[in-house]
């Protein structure tokens, strides 16, 4: 695939390595759906995507500080997305919206930095900007039931949500690739 | 050269992963359309990084270098428009059948590389289904992979890699993960392929297995060539003791010390236990009755797939029998265990799945009383530099005992190994037997699940066979007697 | 019929779904799509996941409740005051839902996930490269699932909490799971590309344009002309 003035190739390693980012993305977010029915049940949806929204984001960053070229945040949070849709989890094709949103913010990160650096600052941010997205099509969804002051509260919860989980994927990676 | 085009010829000055890290170096053969080589050497002496770097992946893919030349069948693969050419030339098998299938079913597996290779619908559909019922996989095409034993795997990985015909097959440690059932059954197909007329080149330290199949022999050892043999000119024996004192596993003889007699009071009693994972499965483990003492060195043999492993993790706790029931004797108390816990400490084959920190400083010292690790470290001095490390950095080997020291600092009662030899060469494998046994020593009680008949030479007190979720306690002797059977003329 | 028709359904219903923002699309939506998925999920035994969806719907009413119960009261029991705005709030974001869940439904019933992935390449002409890291994700899950569970073990054996409520508990998972899957994926990549992979061109086998397929398109081109005419006419 070319990129402006990049020219990178994906190998098949680097596609490998989408394919197993979509799919921990997945698991992860799977190990904590009892939190989320849980904070549901208690919370609403509001309750339970402040616990878990940051989990959501996490598939940008993982791949992004893996694979380290252009593309590999958006890609990675998209497969994930699509990943979820086939298997198939609550919530069918609104996650491939919201994963495709979510990776595009996610890449603008790195493409603000050039594509130069794919290290836990950019991790975090493109976390956190994640979230924009995210709670926008969050009130698209349930737009009628939640006042702005509320929803503007969930996108700051949102983003600081995002920000902390993408820090730890890039622990994460740096902790497992030699 | 008029021969090129029937013959490999491989001259590797050096090569690496890094530049001016050399991992293999002053390798040079060749090889002869139709040969069987085998490469071998003790673990870590750089057989795979030589697959890697014959095959151009290790310069054109792993930005690593080769400096040498190489050239196979008239192709070179260091050059990266001829690298191009190279899957239509060769096949390759790697180890682990869950590192190299990456479509859902069989039939897709096939398919990919002919899909790859630009063959047409019809080539396709009919190669695909033509390799895949010579392999014994006609009645799988569709099913998902996942529902395939590891024997049935690593036929399809092979078949995957023969279906377009290529000139070269290469074998990386083929015999990893199959159960000695397995071994045999893969090396009828390995001699199916060779009497076919494929040229050979099979990496594995566990040479005994290959030395019959071979042409000549390639020892690797330190990440250089120090040796070739010429099969037909070598006395099967000499060739077994020079192999081994090189520290090759070139010997097929089962070696045992027989079973010592239990001493102990009864640790575990397991009554009419039966296991399936859910209502939609079958039974893992049918209607089990036995008894472990303690002190013991207990060893449950039987072939991959047999029930081995659920057994062990029904003793440790992680699941409760469906059926049955299964008591521990421990400190006076009779109990059931419900949970796992770290009194009976379970070690997994793979030592990935036992960390739970990012520093090897606090896998350490979080596991043990200090007056513990701080012996552990005298003991090891390789760990102290190791201590700022994250445990998934450290390479396999250091993993591996990396886990069986954090299972020695929680000082458990019961030690539980799943597979513990695994990819062990001659020399590690020792030094693991040795540390069983100062363990057992401290009047631990040890419990292994192994298809591995090397682990015979163990002080065993109890033998158990598990075939098909039953389990019968068997002699020594007669387990020998089986695995022998199985080689004959090994 | 082919899997990328229905793909384009179903998120097709689902991107109106979130736009619609009146009473009769989201109604039409919902009723359409539903109920379709609901027969055809409940005839495929996907009782669970329709149980989930039900199970979110009360989380829905509490939060209805809690931040949109004002205007006019509707129904009075009991010192409870169900005001219009909840009402209608909830109604509108339960049919939403309740047309989301029909999409999804439908897509799961009638696809089959390997030919959905082959509909990537084939007919939706996604880069080969899609394709592939999609069926290596499908194949990881089941493999991943197997790692978690006995990483859960391991954990309750040394003295951690099975599940990863904290963050430095995610992380603690999180580590095995990329550990064991990235080399898996290195090893993977690099037999895909022993087998050729690099060169591989978009591969052709489109399945066939059946009858199927027409209901669907038919259907779905019916409820967008519609849904187009209503926030026409509204406007």
């Amino acid at each position: 695939m070319k990129m402006g003035g990049f020219d990178v190739r994906y190998t098949a390693i680097d596609l490998a390595y989408l394919g197993v980012v979509a799919a921990v993305s997945g698991v992860i977010f799977a190990l904590t759906w009892e939190v989320y029915y849980i904070g549901e049940l208690i919370g609403g949806p509001i309750g339970a995507r402040i616990l878990s929204y940051g989990l959501w984001f996490i598939g940008a960053p993982l791949a992004a500080t893996l694979i380290k070229k252009p593309l590999s945040a958006f890609l990675g949070e998209t497969l994930g997305a699509l990943v979820e849709t086939i298997i198939p989890t609550y919530g069918g094709f609104t996650n491939l919206i919201y994963g495709v949103s979510q990776g595009l913010f996610s890449e603008l990160v790195y493409l603000l930095f050039r594509y130069r650096r794919f290290d836990s600052l950019t991790a975090t941010l493109a976390g956190a900007v994640a979230g924009i997205p995210a709670v926008y099509l969050d009130a698209l969804l349930f737009e009628e039931i939640y006042p702005l002051e509320v929803m503007f509260l969930i996108l700051i919860g949102a983003m600081i949500s995002g920000g902390i989980y993408g820090f730890l994927s890039s622990l994460a990676v740096k902790a497992v690739k030699h | 050269m008029d021969n090129t085009r029937n013959s490999i010829y491989i001259d590797i000055g050096e090569a690496g992963y890094t530049g001016g890290e050399p991992v293999i170096k002053n390798i040079k053969f060749s090889v002869k359309r139709g040969e069987s080589i085998l490469i071998t050497g003790p673990s870590g002496s750089g057989k795979t990084t030589l697959i890697l770097a014959l095959t151009g992946v290790l310069n054109n893919l792993l930005e690593g270098y080769v400096d040498g030349n190489i050239s196979i069948f008239g192709i070179n693969p260091l050059d990266p428009q001829e690298f191009t050419s190279i899957p239509e030339t060769i096949g390759v098998v790697l180890q682990d059948p869950e590192k190299q299938l990456s479509m859902s079913t069989p039939y897709d597996e096939v398919a990919f590389t002919l899909e790859n290779l630009g063959y047409s619908s019809n080539d396709i559909d009919r190669l695909t289904r033509e390799i895949l019922n010579w392999m014994g996989l006609g009645n799988k095409m569709f099913i998902d992979s996942l529902y395939l034993s590891g024997g049935e795997k690593k036929r399809l990985c092979i078949a995957s890699s023969i279906v377009h015909k290529p000139r070269l097959l290469i074998l990386d440690e083929p015999t990893a993960n199959l159960d000695p059932w397995g071994v045999k059954e893969l090396l009828e197909y390995i001699e199916l392929l060779k009497s076919r007329g494929y040229t050979l080149i099979i990496v594995e330290h566990k040479a005994k297995y290959f030395l019959n199949l071979s042409d000549r022999i390639l020892l690797i050892k330190d990440g250089e060539l120090k040796k070739i043999y010429q099969v037909k000119n070598v006395k099967p024996h000499d060739l077994e003791n020079d192999l081994a004192n090189e520290g090759v596993d070139a010997s097929c003889k089962i070696q045992s010390k027989g079973v010592v007699k239990s001493g102990g009071e009864v640790l575990y009693t397991v009554d009419g236990v039966s296991f399936r994972y859910s209502d939609k499965d079958e039974e893992v483990i049918s209607n089990v009755t036995l008894e472990i003492y303690k002190g013991d060195v207990v060893l449950f043999m039987g072939p991959n797939g047999s029930g081995k492993t659920t057994l062990l993790k029904l003793l440790a706790g992680f699941y409760k029998p469906t059926r049955g029931k299964i008591t521990l004797h421990l400190d006076g108390r009779s109990i059931s265990l419900t949970r796992p816990t770290r009194e009976v400490f379970y070690i997994s084959q793979e030592p990935d799945y036992m960390f739970i920190y990012g520093s090897v400083k606090d896998e350490l010292w979080k596991s043990g009383a200090e007056q513990d690790v701080i012996r552990l470290l005298e003991e090891v001095p390789w760990l102290r530099n190791l201590m700022d490390e994250s445990p998934y950095n450290l390479s396999h080997g250091q993993r591996r005992w990396l886990a069986y020291y954090i299972a020695r600092l929680y000082n458990p009662d019961i030690y539980l190994f799943d597979e513990p030899s695994a990819g062990l060469d001659l020399n590690l494998l020792r030094r693991f037997l040795t540390w069983i046994m100062s363990i057992r020593e401290k009047g631990k009680t040890i419990i292994i699940a192994t298809h591995d008949p090397r682990l015979l030479q163990l002080d065993i007190n109890s033998i158990f066979l598990v075939k098909d979720g039953r389990v019968e306690k068997k002699d020594v002797k007669d387990v020998i007697g089986m695995m022998n059977q199985l080689f004959r003329g090994g | 019929m082919r899997p990328s028709t229905v793909f384009i359904y179903g998120l097709g219903i689902t991107l109106l779904a979130f736009l619609s923002r009146d009473f009769t699309s989201l109604l039409i939506l919902s009723v359409i799509n539903g109920s379709i998925g609901l027969y055809l999920g409940l005839r495929r035994g996907l009782k669970f996941f329709i149980l989930l969806f039900f199970i979110g719907l009360i989380g829905v009413f509490i939060n209805a409740l809690l931040f949109a119960n004002y205007g006019e009261p509707i129904i009075i029991f009991d010192g409870f005051v169900l005001r219009e705005m909840f009402i209608s709030s909830f109604i509108l974001v339960a049919l939403r839902l309740f047309s989301i869940l029909g999409a999804a439904l439908i897509f799961t019933s009638l696809v089959n996930t390997r030919e959905f992935i082959r509909s990537l390449e084939a007919e939706l002409y996604l880069p080969k490269d899609i394709a592939f890291a999609t069926s290596i994700g499908i194949r990881m899950l089941n493999i991943l699932s197997r790692d978690s569970e006995e990483i859960r073990h391991i954990r309750v054996m040394r003295g951690k909490s099975r599940y990863p409520l904290t963050p430095s508990s995610f992380l603690s998972y999180l580590r095995p799971l990329l550990s064991l899957s990235i080399e898996r994926a290195r090893w993977i990549g690099i037999a895909a590309e022993m087998r050729g992979f690099g060169r591989r061109k978009r591969s052709v086998r489109k399945g066939r344009l059946d009858r199927l397929d027409m209901i669907l398109i038919i259907l779905f081109l019916i409820q967008i002309i519609i849904i187009v005419a209503i926030s026409l006419g509204l406007t």
